[in-house]
């Protein structure tokens, strides 16, 4: 019996065997990925929408590490509104390298990831414009033109980051085959020439975008104008190869008052009522807001929601938060704020003589200050996030020993507030990231108004500036109705409180910059772009070190501490390709 | 005997029946002794029963007969000039005995690829280890046995309970991936982890496979060697119970010693002094000091009482030694029981296992459970053989979870400020507050929220086989095995507010993972002798198939926080959910050809022609050949003529070549694609910061709810990806003198590999989908492996020493441009012609002593008296990163193992020292020096910076303690490096094993009892001056001493 049936059970074991080895692998190795689409998958206007919302999806990738969205490190730590804060100076190193710029290597991680993490978003852009330009048969219905123009607009807006931060960039577009990329140098195009293609772009996505969006978080045709009046304006200070600014050019600045009057006369734009209200969450998306990155909570993402992590480390030590109190407002940037108690104008000379305690409440009541600063410096015993019951601590600040007792305020957002929770023990919120704001338009127009000599009409634009700025008191209060500061703040008038000339009005500019984008991050580029970057910082770090010991050694080294070099990584991935910008 | 009977025998009868069947009496047992070699009858054989002096000897014909009490004797039969022999009577009255001579040398079977070969016609490079050594130290994880037992085989653990393997190298390193070797147990390639699940008593042999020759016969995965393991089947005679039980008591670890509430006060002092910074702006302290005589003098401090006396009742000010909070004095229990049986037709094992770690840092525990079939059957008048072996385990560990606030328990309790208490004043537990103090977490409250933690793992493995003699010369062999697992992770995040940190809503994650891996191999071998030609041939095909899926849960807001409370239905708040899948194929041809001519000459030659899944579609197919040559000096005729050689007992040469590949990349690999990545980034997840990569937006600009979502380009396509290839040459000679008491074996080898899979960095312009896998580097690795054993024994004594010794290095001989920036360097100076492992850093030129060295010194950004000097390498009066050097290397210059062994009458000592030499690590525990370095200002210091440099202390190598870390101390430089050689004593061990009369008395086979302490001391080097652990610096889980007691009775 048995012998038979194990007969045949070899039988059938060898004729399997014989199977498999004749046969069976060459489909037992075909092994396909999961859970992922080939190119082929992408068609058609479903495709191009995926694209697309990538694309947009790109402007918000960022996190407390790379900072590409608002630039609080590259902007505000390097200037002279910012310490780095944290827990020690080597916590976060290369943060610290970048304020004092004693150490800045070609090969720091941080700038590197900042050029991967917008060359990505251009990437993006790129891929959707050539899955377009593919396209045989167009879908009447779907708007193709308009997403061609919000990609260029994209592409130019991260582009624009690229150039303030690196100054020489390779200039990539759709058109470009994946192996003639690498054969693209960072100096094939002048600054200049670089901000013109920008400039470019965003042209095009002006003339072909509606004025409105029914999306709000989409470029529109007045966000495009506001993005050419600000790269017309970088543009119009002309630099040589050594970034000296040597030349102001009157015809980019008249582009710049063009645009800011597109951008105002469509009506779409106004001043929040309350200067405030651009910090607080639910206020995103308001009538300032002309383009903003979006974040969102609790959208079935991963930790939490596509949230704003960027400024993760910026919260402060109070028992509600827990970390990391980064990003620091410096002495001289408080010390800004003062005012001249008769004229309630900037204290342009003295405001930098003494330094304003940072321990005691009352010294805010005993001179006078821009309202501003309440809502930008958190100080102890002082309304903290316009919670007029939650008072600033002097503990809630992580190292006193080495960055002092202050917090900043306008990036953070109260405990309270939909979408803001922690991740671990990093803080993010749904609130979203300004990139162009109606009152940087107003004084862009200003600018560019003082240095074409019409100072004069610039006079009511940084007005309307002052006016709302002395008009945003009520949120900083304590609940029983009192300032924690005593404001005086007064518009400019001429021959009355100033003599309005155009080197006063330039320096009335550039102050009320100071002041209304404090901590925001425009202050370096402002200060490269006016070509003063050198002259102020180590004006500052003369000054401050007197105050914080471990910027002994800070010093600013022109033409070269103006931008970052380019990263060392991506120059030997070029195969030399690439130039090192100057000094490093 | 039918196998249903044996079966219900077992589960129903089991003791009772064991025990019945040792009734005592008197039988007679005959036989005759002959020679293994020519079969010729031997005169003068002595026969003892085991344990008595009762006994006989041959006649001339060879035969004997004698009378012994039972038969569950053991007989000894020995002769001069032949190996002694132990024989288990198990109820046979006759029993025919061959012995083997002691000259021939080298019948120790191995398992070596697809079969067994004996020692002595072995010519690639195997070791193989006695399993019993392996359960003999105090680890519960077979693979940590194996720590310094084979000469090239390296192995670092730490003290996880169930797990703690760190590295597994065979040899070194030979890529600059994965240096993972294969694993096979009973059959089955596994992964790693699957020894975590075993049982050491469970194995019945372990090989370790080192060279080409040896391991080419598993192609693809073999280039970095291969592990062989099977597990213990069924021996003929009666059903046999058998019982190993040990209880582990763990106590004291190496500790790195950090500073008390006081001390850490005068650190923060001495910094703020040195920086001419007021220490009372420190916000836990009020000094009281003067200057005196230039000098700052400190008279006393003040510790603030509250660090908040707002929250949680306030919290007071402590002296907190939190890693002693944190530890604990842990026991461990290991039981095993097996029943075994065997006839001439089938044998059977069952086993069942468990084992409980308590971990020596809180509440982290380790359980398993396993269960073993191993069984055979032989048919077809022993022509046909079927079996299985099988496991089933679970397992249950509390984890060090990635969930937690700035590190394990391990970690935040050397990191956190001890000026924290444990306990706020409302009972509740105590964390940072207010300024000064870093974002860690209580390591108590993070130990304690992890209780309700568990990584769970249910496995399945093990294997089916049939082998079929078709002819007397042709063999049939199919296996088919499989390794099922399912490994789920379960992390709650429980709501707190504790100091400053708060966790706000609660949260359960749960992680799946299941992989499901088969093996089917079918095998044919052919041998055939002609005259004193001896061949053997053996072709098959094996297919692999593995899969892997993974799903996350994570769901928000739970009204309780107890263990049944821990739904997913019971949670209210949003829920998210992830998943994906992966796997990959590998299809084989393989053969093996041995050749044999008179016991002198051997040949073996393998070849592989593997395809994996993973390469592109005209790249799958590699071929691995490999060829292998040796010469039995010993059994030529002038050497068995010569009396002066007599004194060598073995001669061996073996030299080898041959060609292994490695796929051990990414599955997806040589695709191009594209990926919806709706969640953010992966940031948070594990610890490791990515970039950002999503593709959902708010394009409305809602604040809440679904994201329109879009696609993003993850990989590009290399259709010409390649199999790494890694050629390696061996020679090595085996060596026995006087009769084998002293063994040896050395071997030297060289290897090369080529075309190393990399995943090269891109240009950014490239974009993020830009990846590409390539075949790019070479790198090379030499070494050699000695190992030596001295055992001999007389009357009552007997004892052992055997020695390994091993030594490899690498060197990176090519890399594209693209990736040498991957890699330690800069501009100048690259790791070609370096071991991947090198160290890359600054010169450290001892401190600065007086303002004029400052002053001569080249240009050092935050140089100053009492500060590191960094060496001008390059004499360009500049310190910057040109001037890093080459500061040895993480792979050690040697390691060694020791292990004796002495008896007598029935007690056995053993030892095992084991250790490595030469190595050079970055300490990163060392950065905690610094007061100003990391965040270390508000979190706790070594000891040691008390004896920082300072005026009066000039003689101090500690450089100056400061606010802040201007100079930049904590990079890489030899300051940092230090010498991480170490020896270690790993067990000690004594054993009594009951005289056999007693144990006849007692019904028992055998029955043994010892006590055994692992761990019991550690030299290392002066130069590792931070203490700590050598073998793991930095916060590893501590290898705790051990003290096991330990039991094993078999009936």
């Amino acid at each position: 019996m048995l012998p038979i049936k194990f007969r045949s059970f070899v039988k059938v074991i060898v004729v399997a065997v014989c199977i498999v080895m004749l046969s069976g692998c060459e489909g037992f190795l075909d092994y396909k990925p999961k859970g992922v689409v080939n190119e082929e998958n992408i068609s058609g206007a479903d495709g191009i929408e995926r694209l697309t919302t990538a694309a947009y999806a790109s402007l918000g990738n960022s996190d407390w590490l790379y900072s590409y969205e608002s630039n609080w490190l590259y902007g505000s730590v390097r200037s002279d509104d910012a310490y780095k804060g944290g827990g020690a100076l080597s916590d976060q190193a290369e943060m610290d390298w970048y304020e004092r710029f004693v150490f800045i290597r070609e090969d720091q991680g941080y700038q590197h990831r900042a050029w991967q993490s917008l060359f990505a978003g251009i990437e993006r852009a790129n891929l959707a414009l050539r899955k377009i330009n593919e396209l045989e048969v167009q879908d009447q219905s779907y708007p193709l033109q308009e997403r061609i123009a919000e990609m260029r607009f994209l592409r130019a807006h991260f582009y624009f980051r690229l150039v303030i931060l690196f100054k020489q960039v390779p200039w990539i577009d759709e058109t470009v085959s994946t192996e003639a990329v690498q054969e693209i140098s960072n100096v094939e195009f002048t600054r200049d020439q670089l901000l013109d293609k920008i400039a470019a772009e965003f042209q095009f996505a002006k003339d072909n975008l509606p004025d409105e969006q029914e999306d709000v978080g989409r470029a529109s045709a007045v966000a495009a104008a506001a993005y050419l009046a600000r790269t017309r304006l970088y543009q119009a200070y002309e630099q040589d190869e050594n970034h000296n600014v040597v030349n102001i050019n009157t015809e980019r600045l008249n582009q710049v008052i063009a645009e800011a009057d597109y951008v105002i006369d469509s009506g779409k734009h106004q001043l929040f009522d309350d200067f405030g209200k651009n910090f607080i969450t639910e206020y995103d998306n308001g009538p300032e807001s002309v383009f903003a990155v979006q974040h969102s909570f609790d959208d079935g993402a991963a930790q939490g929601g596509r949230m704003n992590y960027e400024h993760g480390l910026n919260y402060n030590m109070a028992s509600e938060y827990g970390c990391c109190w980064f990003h620091i407002p410096s002495h001289n940037l408080v010390n800004a704020f003062k005012t001249d108690e008769n004229t309630g104008l900037p204290l342009f000379d003295t405001f930098n003589d003494e330094m304003v305690s940072d321990t005691d409440p009352d010294a805010y009541l005993q001179q006078t200050f821009d309202p501003r600063l309440s809502h930008t410096v958190a100080i102890p015993g002082h309304p903290f996030k316009y919670d007029s019951d939650w008072l600033y601590q002097e503990g809630w600040a992580r190292q006193p020993e080495l960055y002092g007792h202050h917090s900043t305020m306008k990036e953070v957002q109260h405990p309270d507030q939909q979408g803001t929770q922690s991740w671990g023990p990093f803080w993010g919120s749904a609130k979203n990231v300004d990139v162009i704001r109606y009152d940087d338009v107003l004084l862009m127009k200003a600018e560019a108004l003082i240095e074409l000599g019409r100072e004069d009409e610039a006079l009511p634009l940084i007005n309307m500036i002052r006016n709302r700025a002395a008009n945003s008191t009520d949120m900083v209060r304590y609940s029983d109705g009192s300032a924690p500061a005593d404001y005086n703040i007064e518009p400019y008038q001429d021959g009355d409180n100033i003599n309005w000339t155009q080197e006063n009005a330039r320096e009335a500019l550039r102050w009320e910059r100071r002041l209304e984008f404090a901590m925001e991050s425009w202050r370096f580029f402002d200060l490269v772009r006016w070509g003063i970057a050198e002259e102020v910082l180590n004006d500052y770090f003369a000054v401050e070190q007197q105050r914080k010991t471990y910027l002994r050694e800070a010093q600013f080294v022109a033409n070269k501490n103006e931008y970052l070099p380019i990263p060392q990584q991506e120059i030997v991935l070029s195969e030399g390709l690439y130039e090192q910008n100057p000094g490093y | 005997m039918n196998i249903f009977k044996i079966a219900i025998y077992l589960c129903l009868a089991g003791f009772m029946a064991s025990t019945q069947a040792f009734a005592q009496n008197t039988q007679t047992v005959s036989g005759t002794v002959t020679d293994q070699t020519d079969g010729s009858t031997l005169p003068g054989v002595n026969i003892l029963v085991k344990g008595t002096t009762s006994g006989t000897s041959t006649d001339g014909e060879g035969n004997y007969s004698l009378n012994v009490s039972s038969l569950s004797d053991t007989l000894v039969f020995s002769f001069i000039g032949y190996q002694s022999q132990e024989v288990p009577i198990q109820g046979r009255t006759t029993i025919d005995v061959a012995l083997a001579s002691q000259t021939v040398i080298g019948e120790e079977l191995l398992v070596v690829g697809y079969g067994t070969q004996t020692r002595g016609e072995l010519t690639g490079s195997v070791s193989s280890v006695d399993p019993e050594d392996v359960a003999e130290v105090s680890t519960h994880n077979p693979l940590q046995g194996l720590q310094g037992r084979v000469a090239g085989l390296q192995i670092t653990r730490d003290g996880t309970p169930g797990g703690g393997t760190q590295q597994v190298l065979i040899r070194g390193r030979s890529t600059l991936g994965d240096n993972e070797p294969l694993y096979i147990i009973d059959d089955q390639p596994v992964e790693r982890r699957r020894f975590d699940l075993l049982s050491p008593n469970e194995i019945e042999s372990i090989q370790v496979l080192k060279d080409a020759s040896a391991a080419s016969i598993y192609g693809s995965r073999a280039s970095n060697g291969v592990i062989i393991v099977t597990t213990k089947k069924g021996q003929p005679g009666e059903l046999r119970l058998e019982v190993n039980s040990r209880t582990t008591f763990e106590s004291q670890y190496p500790t790195v010693d950090v500073m008390n509430t006081e001390q850490r006060g005068r650190a923060a002092w001495r910094a703020s002094v040195n920086d001419g910074a007021n220490p009372n702006d420190q916000v836990h302290y009020d000094y009281d000091w003067a200057m005196q005589d230039g000098q700052p003098v400190l008279n006393s401090i003040q510790t603030v009482e509250w660090l908040d006396q707002n929250v949680q009742g306030g919290i007071r000010a402590a002296d907190t030694d939190w890693f002693d909070v944190i530890t604990r004095n842990g026991i461990s229990t290991e039981n095993n029981l097996s029943l075994s049986s065997g006839g001439d037709n089938y044998s059977l094992l069952a086993a069942v296992g468990h084992n409980y770690q308590e971990g020596v840092v809180k509440y982290n525990d380790f359980e398993r459970y396993t269960f073993r079939l191993n069984s055979s059957m032989d048919l077809l008048d022993g022509k046909l053989t079927i079996g299985e072996n099988m496991q089933l385990a679970r397992s249950e560990q509390t984890p060090f979870s990635d969930y937690v606030f700035g590190g394990n328990p391990l970690s935040t309790a050397t990191l956190l400020h001890p000026i924290i208490p444990v306990y706020a004043e409302d009972g509740s537990f105590a964390g940072p507050i207010g300024g000064g103090l870093s974002d860690r977490l209580n390591p108590l409250a993070t130990s304690t929220f992890q209780r309700d933690d568990k990584n769970e793992v249910r496995s399945v493995y093990g294997n089916f086989y049939v082998d079929l003699s078709i002819t007397e010369n042709l063999e049939f062999s199919s296996n088919f095995a499989v390794d099922y697992d399912e490994e789920v992770q379960t992390v709650t995040l429980e709501e707190f507010n504790i100091g400053f940190l708060s966790r706000d809503p609660n949260r359960l994650v749960q992680d799946n993972r299941t992989t499901s891996n088969w093996t089917w191999y079918n095998t044919l071998n052919y041998s055939f002798d002609l005259g004193e030609h001896s061949t053997e041939i053996l072709a098959g095909v094996e297919a692999t198939r593995s899969s892997t899926d993974f799903l996350m849960a994570e769901r928000q807001d739970f009204l309780l926080e107890t263990d049944d409370f821990w739904q997913f239905d019971a949670g209210t708040g949003p829920m998210t959910v992830s998943g994906t899948a992966t796997g990959f194929r590998l299809f084989s041809y393989f053969s093996k050809v041995n050749y044999d001519y008179a016991n002198r000459y051997l040949a073996t030659a393998t070849f592989r022609y593997d395809g994996s899944s993973r390469f592109g579609e005209d790249k799958r197919f590699g071929f691995f050949p490999a060829f292998s040559i040796g010469w039995r000096i010993t059994n030529e005729e002038f050497f068995r003529n010569s009396e002066s050689l007599d004194f060598i007992s073995d001669l061996k040469i073996r030299a080898g070549a041959g060609k292994m590949g490695n796929q051990r990349i990414d599955n997806n690999a040589p695709f191009a694609f594209f990926t919806p990545a709706y969640g953010t980034a992966e940031f948070l997840c594990c610890g490791a910061f990515g970039r950002p990569t999503g593709t959902a937006y708010a394009l409305g600009g809602q604040q809440t709810g679904e994201l329109p979502s879009g696609v993003k380009q993850v990989q590009r396509a290399n259709p010409n990806l390649n199999w790494e290839e890694t050629d390696e040459l061996n020679v090595g000679v085996d060596l026995g003198f006087f009769d084998q008491r002293l063994t040896g074996s050395f071997d030297y080898f060289f290897r090369e590999t080529r075309d190393i899979l990399v995943l090269p960095p891109r240009l950014a312009v490239l974009g993020e989908g830009s990846d590409r896998w390539e075949n790019g580097a070479t790198m090379e690795n030499r070494g050699w492996e000695v190992g030596l054993g001295y055992n001999n024994s007389s009357g009552d004594i007997g004892y052992g020493l055997n020695a390994s010794l091993s030594s490899s290095s690498d060197k990176v001989t090519f890399v594209p441009e693209s990736v040498v920036r991957d890699f330690p360097g800069n501009v100048e100076k690259t790791i070609i012609g370096r071991s991947i492992t090198s160290n890359f850093g600054y010169v450290a030129d001892g401190i600065f002593q007086s303002q004029q060295e400052v002053d001569n010194h080249a240009d050092q950004p935050g140089k100053g008296v009492g500060r590191l000097r960094f060496k001008d390498l390059n004499g360009d009066g500049v310190i910057n990163t040109l001037d890093q050097d080459w500061l040895g290397n993480e792979s050690p210059d040697l390691e060694y193992g020791l292990q004796g062994n002495f008896s007598y009458k029935q007690f056995t000592l053993s030892f095992y020292l084991q250790g490595v030499y030469g190595i050079d690590r970055f300490n990163p525990v060392k950065s905690r020096l610094f007061y100003g370095a990391g965040t270390h200002s508000g979190e706790n210091l070594l000891t040691m910076a008390l004896d920082a440099w300072t005026p009066q202390n000039t003689n101090s190598d500690i450089p100056a303690l400061s606010l802040d870390d201007a100079n930049n101390e904590s990079r890489a430089s030899t300051f940092m490096i230090e010498d991480m050689s170490y020896l270690k004593l790993r067990n000690l061990r004594l054993e009594y094993t009951l005289p056999v009369d007693l144990q006849d008395r007692l019904g028992l086979s055998s029955a043994r009892v010892h006590v055994t302490g692992g761990e019991l001391f550690t030299i290392s080097s002066s130069d590792f001056s931070t203490g700590g652990d050598p073998e793991n610096p930095g916060a590893f889980y501590p290898l705790p001493r051990t003290f096991t007691f330990g039991f094993n009775v078999a009936i």
